[in-house]
């Protein structure tokens, strides 16, 4: 029952206002936290809070992750962080939307597309603050943490993987890197976005073959029961109805296939369409689309415990791992 | 309504939206100063007020706030 899997914890993090110093050891990250609190000096408490009962061993990782997204970024950091201040500053302004009336501001696609995608100037600032917000932000830390270890962790030798929305390209590359993944395909909606990912992977010094395809998740797959993995991180709340995307992503795997599904909940953003209230009826709708959740995390707003976080409605990430349950859909 | 008593239903809101009933705030109360309250639970902190005095304030009018007394002051204002 998803009832069960949400577990209240009301335990306050405790700030780190040294945070600097502990990261030290650490040079990528503390070359990225140094930098962003000389640009905007304002960001210390909510990196005091990011950094909250320093967790070396994650630190040790997502450095690494850290080290990585610098190499993308080359010189031109400064400019990442720029434009990571303003995306927060366009997501308080959709948070105000959503207290005021418990709704995302946007309910269509056509919407997102109008406003953010179908606009360089604004999807390039966007693209650049989202990185920095995969390294400074918990709930996108502790996600991608999971991904490499929980899920990539466990993939079963001669593994074929699948990413819907690959992005910033940093899935991808810790694919690419584990030696069980045996075929990397990625598949988006966007020609510019498979380009962009392309330049990532070469930028990264990935020389697998990774297959990226212009293909719609929501659409049918155009293979049936070809993959024993997928990842779709980020994604289901910019969709109208992410259960087509589930669904297809269901018939894209073998029987028994495994599942990484990352989405928040309560979380306003410029381009975040489907509005689920809780992690249970994220979970829910989950196992609707017919896999089973071998294991959930839900990850509260950096700050926030996530007993608070459930109490006051706060965006919470939930990142469930799933198994294909089988002959209990009829296949789209 | 009396500044103290708007002060005081401030307060109120703010101990409810950060869970914590040790906060005690004055006029001269800074965000930074009080644990917790960042710019998510400013908005938070904010649309209750809003709530609580039937009023709704521009957004760049709550968000170069200094202080407390600021807030008090854009309340008193907004309400007469």
């Amino acid at each position: 029952m998803a009832s069960d899997i949400v577990q209240d914890d009301d335990q306050k993090p405790n700030p780190n206002a040294d945070y600097l110093a502990d990261l030290a050891p650490f040079a990528s990250l503390h070359t990225l936290a140094a930098r962003i609190v000389a640009i905007w000096p304002e960001h210390h408490a909510y990196l005091a809070a990011r950094f909250h009962d320093f967790d070396t061993a994650f630190e040790a990782r997502m450095d690494e992750v850290a080290r990585l997204a610098l190499i993308d970024i080359g010189g031109r950091l400064d400019l990442y962080v720029s434009d990571y201040r303003w995306m927060c500053e366009a997501f308080i302004a959709e948070e105000f939307h959503f207290r005021r009336n418990r709704t995302y501001r946007l309910k269509t696609f056509a919407e997102a597309e109008r406003e953010v995608y179908a606009r360089p100037e604004v999807m390039e600032r966007y693209v650049r603050g989202i990185l920095i917000s995969q390294l400074v932000w918990e709930p996108h830390a502790r996600a991608f943490d999971m991904f490499r270890n929980a899920f990539l962790g466990a993939a079963q030798a001669g593994s074929d993987y699948l990413e819907i929305g690959p992005g910033h390209g940093l899935f991808v590359y810790f694919a690419a890197h584990c030696r069980a993944i045996a075929s990397i395909e990625a598949w988006d909606v966007s020609q510019s976005s498979i380009a962009e990912t392309r330049n990532a992977l070469a930028r990264l010094g990935v020389t697998r073959d990774v297959r990226i395809e212009l293909c719609d998740v929501v659409q049918a797959p155009p293979r049936h029961e070809a993959f024993d993995l997928a990842v779709i991180s980020e994604v289901l709340e910019h969709l109208e109805q992410p259960d087509l995307a589930l669904r297809s992503l269901h018939a894209a795997l073998r029987p028994g296939g495994r599942i990484f599904v990352n989405a928040p909940v309560n979380s306003p953003a410029p381009d975040h369409i489907y509005l689920w209230q809780s992690p249970d009826e994220f979970v829910s709708f989950f196992e609707q689309q017919g896999f089973d959740v071998e294991y959930a995390r839900f990850f509260p707003v950096t700050g926030a415990s996530l007993g608070t976080a459930l109490r006051k409605r706060l965006s919470i990430s939930c990142v469930l791992l799933g198994r294909k349950r089988d002959a209990d859909l009829t296949e789209i | 309504m009396p500044v103290q008593s708007v002060l005081e239903t401030i307060t109120q809101i703010v101990r409810e939206e950060l869970e914590d009933d040790a906060i005690v705030l004055t006029p001269q109360t800074r965000a930074r100063d009080v644990p917790g309250w960042d710019s998510l639970a400013h908005v938070r902190i904010v649309v209750a007020i809003e709530d609580a005095f039937d009023t709704e304030f521009e957004t760049s009018a709550v968000t170069g706030l200094r202080n407390v007394g600021d807030l008090v002051d854009l309340v008193d204002a907004a309400i007469g």
